[in-house]
């Protein structure tokens, strides 16, 4: 039995967590220097994945769910995704400090800014309606373009990153708010409220804007082909700015496409325009996102077009619209984020830019960079014992109990993309001569540790036994797909 | 039939200033596309009923704006009038 305070914390975790990364904003305002706000920021969100560790990991995904009211609570999607996020956003910011630490002292308005767009993607992931979705979402798409911009400071072409990222805001908030007002419109609702849970008719245009505000949360979540901002962020944009970006962004925004698809599929006449919609971005993804990544020379831009196939890979799964195809969407998107933090942490190890030469014999100079970005890599392809091998079994498991024997053939031909380019980055990091001695410096290997550690851990252990996320993952398909087999 | 009349005007809208803020070899017109793009979605939210999406949508056109104007300064004075030919010359650099 869970002690009161603890059930306690775990009842107002959603709020912990979405609030704990502002923790840095009011310190900001008073020190103009980063160490103060980067304090606050470690510490607030440490304490909130601590909370999510120890009080709501335990609990049942019912048990969350059915104290999900006020602004912020766990929705059936959130239960895999929020405590994700959040552990990951603590690991990125126990990271930054590295910045701070290392000679290129970091401004406390960069780790305000970095708070900001966390508390918007966490916000998104547990917010109670539709309105505070967008609007966290545009807090933290315009946080992340903030700090993309801040690092111009000491690189212009971060400047051309944050400018491209604001044209795709621009395109992903039009989108969205298109997409809301057709579907508030067609069903005279709102829907992510209590109501939308009842089935109602929706109507084609429903549908539309369903299928609109998924196109938008695609841009947030750099699925190919809506995917143009992705790789200059990743390499150009700074390591904050692609962590925060890689790891976080995708999982809430891939997360609320899959709550948006189960309302458009639930609709009498959506059903069949979200699994095309859906299907047909996804196969799209796969192509695009593998080709691009079999041609990249950077390690980082190959982690944006990988990331891109994966997102892929996710909407095709999620195309068969069963329950089981839901739950393994899902547990893809926890796999993306952690792949993402192992290659991109094992990057930021790097000195400067990530290129192929960068990453020869990165294995023998940073141990554990190196064995992150090979678990990534091998989790990318799926080779068992990774927790990518598990959620490929699951993706192409559901596909042919709905009969998509296409889809399972995408899965697979996704797996088969990746051992050429993940695999090209395995023999650079172990069977290649280092062309560089650089090895990294202390302070960043120190600071970046508990984050590779825990991605590695996250890959392994998952992959061995990931029946509790798969459970959470279950009760979240099987409560959004009520009725679907 | 009016409200959906409006509705489609103001989507058409929507859509050629985004087309405006991907397809311009201008980085101010860019960020006028984008600003546009967003007040035009404000408007298209508001004609349908979903009053609550504007004020933000607002907010967020405001936003590029603020953050647009210094990126856009700083990339005109390195590129100078070229600024998109320049930055799309330093991403085919890298690639």
């Amino acid at each position: 039995m869970m002690p009161g305070a603890l059930h306690e914390a775990a009842i107002a975790a959603p709020a912990i967590m979405a609030l704990a990364p502002l923790a840095a904003l009011p310190f900001a305002l008073i020190w103009p220097r980063g160490g103060p706000a980067w304090s606050a920021l470690v510490v607030a969100t440490l304490c909130a994945a601590l909370v999510v560790a120890f009080a709501v990991t335990p609990l049942a995904p019912q048990t969350l769910s059915q104290h999900a009211d006020g602004a912020w609570g766990f929705s059936p999607t959130a239960i895999v995704a929020a405590p994700i996020a959040g552990v990951a956003v603590a690991l990125i910011a126990l990271a930054s400090g590295a910045w701070a630490q290392s000679g290129q002292r970091a401004p406390a308005i960069l780790y305000a800014a970095f708070g900001a767009s966390a508390h918007g993607w966490i916000g998104a992931l547990l917010a109670s309606d539709l309105t505070l979705t967008f609007a966290h979402l545009q807090t933290g798409w315009f946080a992340a373009c903030a700090v993309c911009a801040l690092h111009g400071a000491r690189d212009r072409a971060a400047l051309s990153s944050a400018l491209r990222m604001l044209q795709f805001g621009a395109l992903a908030a039009a989108l969205f708010a298109l997409g809301a007002a057709l579907f508030m419109r067609s069903a005279a609702l709102d829907p992510f409220s209590a109501d939308a849970a009842v089935q109602t008719p929706i109507g084609r245009g429903g549908a539309a804007g369903a299928a609109l505000m998924i196109l938008a949360l695609c841009v947030y979540a750099g699925a190919a082909p809506l995917h143009g901002w992705t790789a200059s962020v990743y390499a150009r944009g700074g390591r904050l700015t692609g962590l925060l970006l890689g790891v976080v962004a995708p999982l809430s925004a891939l997360t609320l496409a899959i709550r948006i698809f189960a309302l458009g599929a639930g609709a009498p006449d959506g059903r069949l325009i979200m699994q095309i919609i859906v299907g047909g971005l996804g196969v799209a993804g796969v192509v695009w996102g593998s080709i691009q990544a079999i041609g990249a020379r950077d390690l980082r831009r190959l982690a944006a077009y990988a990331a891109a196939a994966q997102a892929g890979c996710a909407l095709v799964g999620l195309a068969a619209g069963s329950v089981a195809a839901t739950a393994a969407a899902m547990l893809q998107l926890a796999n993306l984020a952690i792949v993402a933090l192992c290659i991109l942490g094992g990057a930021a190890m790097i000195e400067g830019r990530a290129t192929a030469v960068a990453v020869e014999g990165l294995g023998r100079r940073a141990p554990l960079a190196g064995a992150a970005i090979a678990a990534g890599a091998l989790s990318l392809i799926g080779a068992p014992l990774t927790f990518g091998f598990l959620v490929r079994w699951r993706l192409i498991e559901s596909a042919l109990q709905s009969g998509l024997w296409w889809a399972a053939g995408v899965q697979i031909a996704a797996s088969l993309a990746a051992v050429l380019y993940a695999g090209r980055v395995l023999e650079r990091l172990y069977l290649r001569q280092a062309q560089s001695q650089l090895i990294p410096r202390t302070a960043r290997r120190m600071a970046l540790t508990p984050a590779l550690a825990a991605a590695i851990a996250a890959v392994i252990w998952l992959g061995l036994d990931a029946d509790p996320v798969w459970r959470a993952a279950r009760f979240a398909g099987a409560s959004l797909m009520d009725g679907a087999p | 039939m009016a409200a959906t009349g409006a509705l489609g005007a103001a989507i058409l809208f929507v859509f050629a200033a985004l087309w405006l803020a991907f397809q311009s070899d201008d980085i101010l017109k860019r960020l006028i596309g984008s600003v546009l793009a967003c007040a035009g979605a404000a408007c298209a939210a508001q004609i349908a009923g979903a009053g609550a999406l504007t004020w933000p949508l607002l907010l967020v056109a405001a936003s590029i704006a603020a953050l647009g104007a210094p990126i856009a300064k700083h990339l005109r004075d390195a590129y100078g009038g070229d600024a998109i030919a320049g930055v799309a010359a330093a991403d085919e650099a890298d690639e």
